[in-house]
């Protein structure tokens, strides 16, 4: 039974949508919030994804991100009463264009070197949260209004889910659209070996650039989601504790892998929920799941299960139909280009 | 006048701990060409073993540091011959992220005997300072730069006259040579993770006197392990000393001079204006790609 | 592949890319795991030892890319490679000696080791590999890369070791080198053993030529009729 044809099935979008809503209406207050966390995650994972798995870059400033887009959600709302539906698009541009600012030095920058910027910027951004008081009201934190849908005030976690889960699927969805063009086969070239990348014709520089804008919207995004579904805002969510969630989300669902994104952030948003006990406990066992699931799943959990087809295999190329096929007991992969790229 | 000897010398103490700790990391890195970010709880294990020592087994304070700075080595080599050895070979983010999983089951294992309180040790010398040339001196300061510098030159001279420190320099700079070579790698990673985390024990239980412990000490050590290894020059063992305590002076003169808030952000800034403007740091060598 | 090697004399493996050649070498030197077969030396079977170990039994190879240590200088990169198998006091005198046999490294002892020539550097791989004396000296493609002036010059050291009475196994592509230093020759293509002789069997062996068919023929035939016009 080839489980994985069940994943590229054209209908397995719609049918996963359709199927969150009705858990959704089935389920208690508390496991809603989850999935509501859940699905912010994922947005918030695609980005990480995308500059550090797709394109390689060593690149940890995606907690800052989104921070500040929940802030500016936040703010724009507490402060300047301007409309959800405003502020959420407004906190994608703005992480975007922090994003593209954070990214130029990032390009002379080489691993750990850019981890070690990156993550101070982070740790810059945490700061500025916690001591800013006149902007972020610091450790007091900020209440976020709840956006109104043709009057109607969507303040309950139900209510919360529709925006997210359509916020979600439709970045996702264009996630998919991005990477499998010229623009993910770009990030990846860059990722594999930035220098033959180069000599191919790739402009590096531009293609890095906007690695970094796009994690940054997506993280402002996912910022301003996760603002919506926890209804407050404060500064200690921002810490490196969250740099390191993002960080462990791509890594234990999968390097380079758009389903690694959705894995990662589903286990790693439910891990704190099953792990109970003091937080000692919680943080030995976190620390050795961790350590087991990257050294006996190398490739996360979407390339093991990749790898076991379970999984379809992660074709980013338009326009190439590709056939797994089993030949003599050796999966052969058996590309058709089409005419139209 | 004074007040600005003594920032200095309070500055020079906490750097020459930060010196500790940027040298482990750099070892590390010059050796496998990786990022320890269980750095900083090795600093508080020894830390908290020491105090251990002196507060429960009635130790004296030498005999705690020695038994820390052991203890900690032991946790390093095993570290590494258990857990980085067998998957040496898996590319660098996995290593990363290995390491920062060991990070979270140390502060755990930490967390359970010594998450209710805040522990100290008081200073060896009973706290009166020393004075020389009209100068005050907290003797406790001096004593943890004196000690700080005694490890570091040992350490430095084992990399110049010893066979051993010639064979972790040759495999730092060429791992195939060094194996062609016949020297025995597995032992230059054993022995670097092994005085690596020596370096960051003994940068634990030399903070003791001075700082308070608890569980999560490590991460505020190990940001400013990485601010002096930046600045001077990632890579650089002379570097890592000199940025470690340049980052304690800077850190001490902006808290005073500038903000108290400044102080934790001092190291962050640091890294983010060195690598923007000068990634080669102090001492740092430009890098050669291959092709 | 059935090799067998000889004390005192030079033996070579020739072939042509991706015959195998380079990883028989690391397989003897312990870098490369060995999944079948053995390999005995001395009357020990060695394969699956470890590098260092191995090295401590008396092999020493001379890498394909040379692996020279590029930050240290041309006398540390000699001397490491005696560390383990020469005591101290008798460094420096083994040190000299070496450099006695490479004149150009001893201009340049104190270069960085990153800064010499690609033959310098050659050189300097194999002085490294010989300051422990070993009993067998493994040569990866020591010719791969460097202008043919350097080529000779090369070939001549080799040819200098084997009239010192060093036991040799050397790798190469270039063929007319190693018909100039091998005692011994074997010939290899995907894997196998094909060929195989004392050197002088092989010197106006056509037949070798048309092993090496489309490896770059037109060379082998410009060097075959440059000897024959000596």
């Amino acid at each position: 039974m080839e489980i994985h044809r069940l994943f590229t099935n054209r209908l397995f979008t719609p049918a996963l949508f359709v199927a969150l809503c009705l858990v959704s209406t089935a389920t208690n207050p508390y496991l809603q919030y989850l999935l509501n966390l859940i699905l912010v995650y994922v947005v918030v994972a695609v980005g990480q994804m995308i500059i550090l798995g797709f394109a390689g870059q060593f690149a940890f400033a995606n907690a800052a991100f989104m921070g500040i887009g929940a802030y500016t959600v936040a703010l724009l709302g507490s402060h300047f009463g301007i409309s959800y539906w405003v502020s959420l698009p407004a906190a994608g541009v703005l992480c975007a264009i922090v994003g593209c600012i954070v990214g130029l030095p990032a390009l002379r920058l080489r691993r750990v070197y850019l981890g070690l910027m990156t993550m101070g910027f982070a740790e810059l951004c945490y700061w500025l949260f916690l001591h800013w008081r006149d902007l972020t009201l610091g450790t007091d934190g900020v209440k976020v209004e709840a956006p109104t849908f043709f009057g109607i005030r969507l303040d309950t976690d139900d209510a919360a889910f529709f925006v997210i889960v359509i916020a979600t699927f439709a970045m996702v969805l264009l996630a998919k659209a991005i990477l499998a063009s010229r623009y993910g086969r770009a990030f990846i070239a860059i990722r594999e070996n930035e220098l033959v990348a180069r000599c191919n014709g790739i402009n590096v520089p531009l293609y890095k650039t906007l690695a970094f804008t796009l994690s940054g919207f997506y993280a402002g995004i996912g910022g301003g989601l996760f603002a919506l579904a926890v209804r407050f805002v404060a500064p200690d969510t921002f810490n490196l504790l969250q740099v390191v969630l993002h960080f462990a989300i791509v890594m234990v669902g999968g390097v380079g892998t758009l389903s690694g994104a959705l894995l990662g952030a589903l286990f790693l948003t439910m891990l704190p929920e099953v792990l109970r006990g003091t937080q000692a406990a919680q943080e030995m066992m976190y620390g050795v799941l961790l350590v087991g699931v990257i050294v006996f799943m190398p490739k996360g959990v979407a390339g093991y299960l990749i790898e076991r087809r379970i999984l379809p295999p992660e074709v980013l190329v338009h326009g190439w139909r590709e056939e797994v096929r089993e030949r003599d007991g050796i999966p052969q992969a058996d590309a058709k280009p089409s005419t139209a790229e | 006048m004074t007040e600005f000897v003594i920032l200095v010398t309070a500055g020079l103490a906490n750097g020459s701990l930060y010196a500790l700790v940027a040298l482990g990391l750099v070892l590390i890195y010059k050796a496998q060409d990786m990022v320890q970010f269980g750095f900083g709880e090795i600093f508080m294990a020894g830390a908290f073993i020491g105090y251990s020592a002196y507060a429960y087994l009635g130790l004296s304070y030498p005999a705690s540091f020695l038994l820390a700075i052991l203890a900690g080595g032991l946790v390093g080599l095993l570290i590494e011959r258990g857990l980085i050895r067998p998957i040496a070979h898996f590319p660098h983010m996995t290593l990363v992220m290995v390491t920062v999983g060991l990070s979270f089951m140390l502060k755990g294992i930490f967390r359970i005997p010594f998450a209710q309180d805040v522990y100290t040790i008081p200073p060896m010398f009973g706290g009166s300072p020393i004075i020389i040339f009209d100068l005050i001196f907290a003797s406790q300061n001096l004593l943890t730069t004196a000690t700080s510098l005694v490890l570091t030159l040992g350490l430095l001279l084992l990399f110049a006259f010893t066979d051993l420190g010639k064979q972790m320099r040759a495999t730092a700079e060429n791992m195939f040579g060094a194996q062609y070579s016949g020297i025995n790698i597995g032992l230059v990673f054993a022995t670097t993770w092994g005085l690596a985390s020596v370096m960051g024990a003994a940068a634990g239980i030399l903070s003791a006197p001075i700082t308070a412990l608890f569980p999560d000490m490590g991460t505020r050590i190990l940001i400013r392990g990485f601010a002096a290894a930046v600045l001077g020059g990632f890579g650089s063992v002379p570097g890592a000393i000199v940025g470690g305590y340049l980052i304690g002076v800077i850190e001490t003169l902006f808290g005073f001079y500038v903000a108290t808030a400044l102080i934790d952000l001092s190291a962050f800034l640091v890294i983010m204006v060195v690598l923007i403007f000068w990634p080669r740091g102090l001492f740092g060598t430009k890098e050669i790609t291959r092709v | 592949m059935r090799l067998g090697v000889e004390k005192g004399r030079v033996t070579a493996l020739l072939g042509g890319n991706g015959c195998g050649k380079s990883s028989t070498l690391k397989c003897v030197v312990g870098m490369l795991g060995v999944t079948g077969g053995s390999i005995r030396f001395e009357d020990e079977t060695i394969e699956n030892l470890k590098p260092h170990q191995i090295f401590a039994r008396g092999i020493a190879m001379v890498p394909q890319h040379r692996e020279l240590f590029a930050g240290m200088t041309t006398a540390e990169n000699i001397l490491i490679g005696g560390m383990t198998r020469c005591p101290k006091r008798e460094r420096k005198g083994r040190l000299a000696g070496i450099l006695e046999h490479f004149p150009r490294l001893q201009d340049r002892v104190k270069s960085r080791a990153g800064n010499l020539s690609g033959g310098e550097q050659q050189m300097l791989a194999t002085a490294r590999a010989l300051m422990s004396e070993p009993k067998l000296l493994l040569m990866d493609e020591p010719t791969a890369g460097l202008a043919p002036v350097v080529i000779d010059e090369i070939a001549q050291i080799v040819a200098e070791l084997k009239a010192r009475g060093e036991t040799i196994f050397i790798v190469e592509q270039n063929v007319r080198v190693a018909l100039r230093v091998a005692d011994y020759v074997y010939v290899a293509r995907q894997g196998r053993v094909v060929m195989q002789g004392a050197v002088d069997e092989f010197r106006d062996d056509h037949q070798l030529f048309l092993e090496y068919m489309g490896q770059g023929k037109d060379a082998l035939i410009s060097q075959h009729a440059h000897r024959s016009h000596r």
